[in-house]
């Protein structure tokens, strides 16, 4: 019973690493494409790399850790 | 044992770095040699020295799956292995930085000596080496030796903790500052470097080799900065005793922590502006030559972005003994403790934004005058609460004038003129005539030794009964307090008047209606000089023959002063629980921690 | 004469205390650590504004980014099997992840080969190209041997839900390049 929480808190955790992938994927590709043919560069650049940086720092390397206890 | 094979690792590292340069410099058909094995064997050296030194035998068996060997060495041989005990630590940067300063004196000696009259004695060149090696030797001083040395002995023991949070990181600040000052002392033997300690370029990228080993020292010097910087953060935010809120810490806690927040994250831009003139003259990049579309302006931007924050880690532990000091002796609460805070923070803030009024006549767009002028003498505000701190703690206190005290006060008076002739420098039509003269030497010497080592022998005279668990020669104490005020005045005052007249900073010559001026100081600086010759002698003497201290010599009420002096290995014998807010004086009932059996006498660590 | 007292010394703290300073600690290394890219990155736009070479090979480029990003999804499924418990799975994503971080530097190869020839580190374009590329793969690279060093240490099982720091500290400093590079790419490779 125990083992299938776990299994299951443990495909949850996986399938959110996927989501995250595939939101970083797409949001760099938007940027290579974007990067060609728009104006305003250093702006659209900006506007594109935060939401990446933040998808890293807040998922992938559990920023809320440090001022909240483990939630897991 | 420790140091023969930190050193035997030192050799093979080095002897590594220039072998495998070498082997990539003639696959590729160049020619061997040049600066590029030097900087390859350096780096590898340190990394030799370090492993061999201890790094191995503590810690990076660790990474490799290995057990480290966790014996905490006790006994004299301590203080030469690296060790995790953070007062073992503060006493190694302690020596080691008096003896740099010591070495950095003796070179300001050289420097009062050449200017003693307008002729060169000296010689151009050797005059910039030795002006060079003074600025930098002080600059390292004055950042690691009240961080390092007091910071790393007194802030575990007043916050109520054991250690560090990071005791083996530690050990390796300190273990990285024997090879900058092996890399510094060699360089004169390699062509030294002239380019003072802050090596603009275009001069910095073509002048003598000395110039390569400068830079690979002063690297590893900010990453041992940054290192140190990091603990310290790290331990007052989470090594606090029980009841040890924010609001309850010793104000030379706050002030350790602010000072530790810019060294660690301004540092990088010392280093990263250091590593591209390295680049520029070993990797033919072009980040500072002006031919090659680069601009040396560039430099001093990255430089100072550093370099002004740094003037802070120097002078922010200088205010937090000052205020300590200040509270202990007038028997007092220190005044507006949370102004004093905010004070602190406030510099803080302030100090990432104020770079370039170092700037003001190097060419840069004038728009940006006016913006760096007003942000710099907004930073009198938070200065001023500090200030404001410091006179309400003495305002109509019992003042008790023992050789810490003479000390604290001499700061107030020495840092209140060098605030305000900064006013002078921070306001653009005045700089422009004083930028490059003796009056900003005279300014920065006057915050910088007249703030923070004043600050540091406040401390040094404060603490010494607990680091050493014996007491010091008062009267040789105040001798010392009186006679370095006094001569430390006038060596400084005419320079602000030499500088006013036009006398350059860094020149050897100078012309004859100034002599005056550089006559008086030179005398003076010599006077100067011959007073740390007396401390040493009773502080030495002391060490080993003074009469035993008693835990609480000055009755003082923070926590280093509830164990024994010196502390017992583990600090304290049960961990204290603090009640209440630190400088409970002439408050009826109020107290700092609750009430411990303290030792009377001394139970060493050994 | 040596005193075992190691243990003694954080006696008063909890694993998980222990376990949260050591987050601390490597969080103000992280922010330490992206004022050196900062520093890097600013000098390339003071230098330059947004002006880049022409001959750049935006499409390597936008493939190493998607390869680096690919490593950061393996280093996340390492740790988390790590957390629960899966040796295999640890060992299986941490080998991918390293495998991934030398293609990384493999491309990175390629893209300095044919810079060389068209902006070489002489000019200014070159200068800060070259430096902010060779300080991030530098970065790589510790990185890459720091997860061998995970690998290697770990091949006995050592760790899992109660030995879990060192996997956590080393796969957080990987995340950390890789969010490095994400402003390090468009500033050299986009921006223009």
């Amino acid at each position: 019973m125990a083992q299938a929480e776990t299994y299951e808190r443990r495909r949850g955790a996986m399938a959110l690493g996927t989501a995250v992938f595939i939101g970083l994927i797409v949001l760099d590709t938007i940027e290579f494409v974007v990067a060609r043919f728009a104006d305003q560069l250093l702006l659209w650049m900006t506007l594109l790399a935060l939401p990446q940086a933040g998808l890293i720092l807040w998922f992938y390397m559990h920023v809320r850790q440090l001022w909240r206890e483990e939630g897991h | 044992m420790a140091i023969l094979k930190g050193v035997l690792g030192a050799a093979v590292g080095y002897a590594l770095g220039f072998a495998l340069v070498a082997a990539v410099q003639l696959a590729m058909g160049n020619p061997v040699g040049g600066a590029a094995p030097v900087v390859i064997g350096s780096v590898l050296a340190t990394a030799g020295w370090l492993l061999g030194v201890g790094l191995w035998r503590a810690w990076a068996r660790e990474w490799f799956g290995l057990e480290p060997d966790r014996e905490t060495p006790t006994g004299p041989g301590r203080y030469f292995r690296f060790t995790t005990d953070h007062k073992v630590i503060g006493i190694q940067y302690l020596v080691t930085f008096v003896i740099v300063f010591g070495l950095a004196g003796l070179l300001a000696m050289v420097v009062r000596w050449e200017l003693l009259t307008p002729a060169a004695d000296l010689g151009g060149d050797a005059y910039n080496q030795v002006m060079s090696l003074h600025g930098i030797l002080m600059v390292a001083v004055a950042v690691a030796a009240v961080l390092g040395g007091l910071g790393n002995y007194c802030v575990p023991l007043m916050i109520g903790a054991r250690d560090m949070a990071f005791p083996r990181l530690n050990a390796l600040s300190y273990w990285l500052v024997p090879p900058v000052a092996a890399l510094l002392l060699t360089a004169p033997f390699v062509g030294g470097w002239d380019s003072g300690w802050t090596a603009y370029p275009p001069l910095s990228v073509v002048n003598g080799g000395g110039q390569v080993l400068f830079v690979v020292a002063i690297v590893i010097f900010g990453l041992s900065s940054i290192l140190g910087g990091l603990n310290a953060i790290a331990t007052i935010l989470r090594m606090r005793a029980p009841g040890m809120t924010l609001m309850r810490m010793p104000i030379f806690v706050w002030s350790v922590l602010a000072a530790s927040i810019i060294s660690l994250l301004f540092t990088q831009f010392f280093a990263a502006s250091l590593i591209l003139v390295l680049l520029d003259r070993v990797a033919g990049t072009t980040f500072f030559e002006a031919a090659g579309g680069g601009s040396p302006l560039l430099y001093q931007h990255l430089f100072w972005f550093y370099s002004h924050p740094a003037v802070y880690v120097m002078i922010l532990p200088g205010f937090g003994i000052t205020l300590e000091v200040l509270a202990h002796f007038s028997r007092k609460p220190l005044f507006a403790y949370k102004g004093a805070v905010a004070g602190f923070l406030g510099i803080v803030g302030l100090s990432g934004i104020v770079w370039a009024h170092h700037m003001f006549t190097s060419g840069m767009a004038h728009f940006m005058n006016i913006p760096f002028m007003a942000l710099t003498e907004l930073i009198s505000i938070p200065t001023g609460l500090v200030f404001l701190s410091a006179l309400g703690t003495i305002w109509r206190g019992r003042l008790w004038l023992r050789t810490p005290m003479l000390f604290a006060l001499a700061v107030l008076f020495n840092f209140a003129i060098g605030g305000v002739t900064g006013i002078y420098l921070a306001d653009v039509a005045t700089d422009l005539h004083l930028q490059d003269t003796y009056f900003v030497v005279a300014h920065f010497h006057y915050t910088i030794v007249g703030g923070e080592i004043f600050a540091l022998m406040a401390g040094i005279y404060y603490w010494y009964p607990k680091i050493t668990g014996r007491m010091y020669r008062e009267g040789l104490g105040r001798l010392h307090a009186v006679w370095m005020f006094l001569a430390f005045q006038l060596v400084f005052l005419p320079l602000f008047v030499a500088g006013i007249h036009g006398m350059n900073r860094r020149i050897n010559e100078y012309v004859e209606p100034l002599q005056g001026y550089n006559t008086f100081s030179s005398v003076a600086a010599f006077a100067l000089g011959a007073v740390f010759l007396v401390a040493l002698g009773n502080l030495a003497w002391s060490w080993a023959r003074g009469p035993v201290a008693e835990a609480n010599p000055w009755r003082a009420s923070t926590l280093e002063w509830t164990t024994s002096s010196p502390p017992p290995l583990h600090n304290f014998e049960r961990t204290p629980e603090v009640v209440g807010d630190p400088y409970p004086y002439g408050e009826p009932g109020a107290a700092h921690v609750r009430p411990v059996v303290v030792p009377t006498i001394a139970g060493g660590s050994e | 004469m040596a005193a075992t007292t190691e243990h003694l010394r954080h006696e008063a703290e909890s694993p998980a205390e222990r376990l949260r300073t050591n987050r601390l600690g490597l969080w103000l290394f992280i922010a330490s650590e992206s004022f050196l890219f900062a520093a890097l990155i600013s000098a390339r736009y003071y230098l330059l504004g947004t002006e880049r070479s022409e001959h750049l090979n935006q499409p390597l480029g936008f493939l190493i980014s998607l390869v680096l990003l690919t490593s950061s999804l393996f280093a996340y499924r390492a740790e988390t099997a790590a957390r629960f418990g899966d040796q295999r799975g640890f060992r299986r994503a941490t080998a991918t992840t390293i495998a991934l971080g030398l293609l990384f530097m493999v491309g990175v190869v390629l893209e300095w080969r044919e810079g060389l020839a068209f902006f070489p580190p002489s000019t200014l374009y070159g200068s800060a190209f070259f430096t902010l590329v060779g300080f991030h793969a530098f970065h790589v690279f510790t990185g890459i041997v720091a997860l061998a060093l995970l690998l290697w240490a770990g091949r006995d099982g050592r760790f899992g839900p109660e030995n879990h720091w060192p996997v956590e500290g080393v796969i957080k400093y990987w995340h950390f390049v890789d969010v490095a590079w994400v402003f390090i790419f468009p500033t050299l490779y986009l921006v223009k």
